[in-house]
């Protein structure tokens, strides 16, 4: 199954258009589909940077409602894919200068998203690395899985960790050194191999024009 | 990606700048070594993205795709049904019908959100994860923690609530936990009528109907009766016998090597009766062994296993043993060698 999502999360190529056709004529089966497909990537976007589950769900969710209703006046003159992302992240722009209840988050999703200029599929990528760490969290050592969801998902400290396990500061440290080296190759790893399979799709297209 | 470049690069410093423990000297070497290479920024730079991104995980793993969709439905439904109600002419009804159409609106949504209310309310949260004889299963808990179920036990937990209060009803049966700590959160069993809570991470939980009895691999626990009468603090290699009668508590320390080794197949037998060997292991992979004279059980044996399968442990025992092993239907039968 997560092979599947794999090649699903990098399917730029397939052509987004239709999706909106039938949209435009009320197709409730191909809108869930289609929901279906996106939802938990634009969802854990907006999550990035609101870090509140009801904002998220309810931003991502007022996206999808507005491409159902306005589907047939909407002009998307970039990609399906950056015209969603875009509507997200502004959705979040707007909530986070709404509450301003957290400055210092504000400042940093402002300086994050106006210095680095997302590619548009970021959603897509981050999916599908968020599938990656999963699975090579889940290849770690068990006690080394342990302290990075200590670390990670706790925000534990090291030296608490080191209290709660029982274990010294330095293992902890190695273990943090092992487990970030390891997910990070296996990123790498994927990435050459996707990027090999982009090359070998395009080759592809380009003899069967020659042809 | 070689062995050295573990020694070269320094990680433990990456990690440090990344949550913000790092010492002043240390930033101005992390700083130096990300501007030595262009490998070195790519290094730290990917290791950022694995730090910033993995705490998105647990909330992706939340995620409910199908539960989402069905909750976006209901908006849809009822967006639906805005758009038909006020066609562009609408300012332009009498107003009787208008407010009829008001309140009728006002109505239907009174009676949707009391229907939601009476079905969030009703529902039955409550999970139920059983194991029949022979049957083990692995279960990851909404925080993470893993909670491995011995043949013929039962728990409880609130789906809904479980991520608030982490409660796990032990209805019978063992289970071995391996617990994510969280301080705000704690983990707590309710095992007839004693509690265990969860100060440290792992431990195994042997109901049997008479006594509790809690076996702690790392960390440590508390384990207390329902009044809060008795508690007692169990650590590593430290085991607490609740009687559920008297509900009276000890503690010792755990003389049972082999107490997870039914999750996890490791044995160590230090010079131990093969009656004892024989009962452990069978209890262990849930099978029968049966011995052809009770003189063989007497016999001590000295032998370790680390998670291997029952074949392999039953041929090692007979090899070790000068036992003639034979398997049928299920059934290990031990006989001795015919010389």
């Amino acid at each position: 199954m997560k092979v599947e999502l794999k090649a699903d999360v990098h399917s730029e190529i397939s052509p987004e258009w239709d999706i909106l056709e039938k949209i435009r004529s009320k197709d409730i089966v191909a809108f869930e589909k289609f929901y279906k497909q996106y939802f938990k990537r634009y969802y854990i976007v907006a999550f990035k940077y609101t870090g509140h589950h009801e904002t998220s769900q309810e931003i991502v969710h007022d996206t999808f409602l507005k491409i159902w209703n306005n589907a047939s006046v909407l002009k998307i003159t970039v990609s399906f894919e950056s015209y969603m992302y875009r509507s997200i992240i502004n959705a979040c722009l707007n909530y986070i200068k709404k509450e301003k209840r957290d400055s210092e988050q504000q400042q940093k999703f402002m300086t994050e998203f106006c210095e680095v200029e997302e590619a548009d599929d970021e959603p897509g990528r981050l999916e599908n690395r968020l599938i990656l760490i999963e699975q090579a969290l889940g290849q770690l050592p068990p006690q080394c899985k342990k302290v990075m969801m200590m670390s990670k998902f706790q925000r534990l400290k090291q030296q608490e960790i080191a209290d709660t396990l029982g274990i010294s500061i330095k293992t902890v440290k190695n273990h943090l050194t092992y487990g970030f080296k390891k997910i990070r190759e296996q990123l790498i790893d994927n990435n050459a191999f996707l990027g090999f399979l982009i090359l070998a799709v395009h080759m592809g297209l380009l003899f069967k024009l020659l042809s | 990606m070689d062995k050295s470049s573990l020694n070269d690069t320094p990680y433990d410093l990456i990690i440090s700048d990344l949550d913000g423990s790092i010492s002043k000297s240390d930033k101005k070497i992390i700083c130096n070594w990300r501007s030595l290479s262009k490998e070195n920024e790519d290094i730290y730079n990917g290791i950022a993205v694995v730090f910033n991104d993995i705490e998105l995980l647990p909330e992706y793993q939340k995620l409910d795709t199908n539960a989402s969709w069905d909750d976006f439905r209901q908006t849809l439904e009822t967006g639906i049904q805005n758009d038909h109600e006020v066609p562009a002419g609408a300012a332009s009804k009498p107003g009787n019908i208008r407010y009829l159409k008001r309140y009728a609106s006002i109505a239907a949504s009174l009676l949707l959100i009391s229907w939601f209310a009476v079905r969030f309310f009703k529902a039955d949260n409550t999970m139920r994860i059983a194991t029949g004889p022979a049957q083990h299963k692995k279960i990851t808990m909404p925080d993470g923690s893993q909670v491995l179920l011995n043949q013929n036990t039962e728990i409880l937990y609130n789906k809904n609530k479980y991520s608030q209060n982490r409660v796990i009803d032990m209805v019978r049966g063992e289970a071995y936990f391996d617990v994510i700590h969280n301080n705000a959160y704690p983990f707590r069993i309710n095992a007839f009528n004693f509690q265990i809570k969860d100060i440290g991470t792992s431990f195994n939980v042997k109901c049997d109907g008479k006594s509790v009895l809690v076996t702690v691999s790392s960390g440590a626990v508390s384990l207390s009766d329902n009044l809060n009468k008795h508690t007692v603090t169990l650590r590593a290699s430290q085991k607490g016998i609740g009687n559920v009668t008297s509900s009276e508590i000890i503690s010792a320390a755990n003389d049972q090597t082999n107490y997870k080794a039914w999750a996890d197949h490791n044995f160590q037998f230090l010079n131990v009766t093969m009656a004892e060997v024989v009962k452990e292991v069978s209890e262990a992979y849930g099978t029968h062994i049966l011995m052809a004279d009770s003189t063989m059980g007497r016999k001590k044996i000295t032998l370790a296993f680390r998670n291997q399968d029952i074949d392999s442990v039953m041929s090692i025992i007979g090899q070790t043993m000068q036992l003639k092993i034979e398997k049928k239907s299920g059934i290990f039968y031990l006989e001795e060698e015919s010389r």
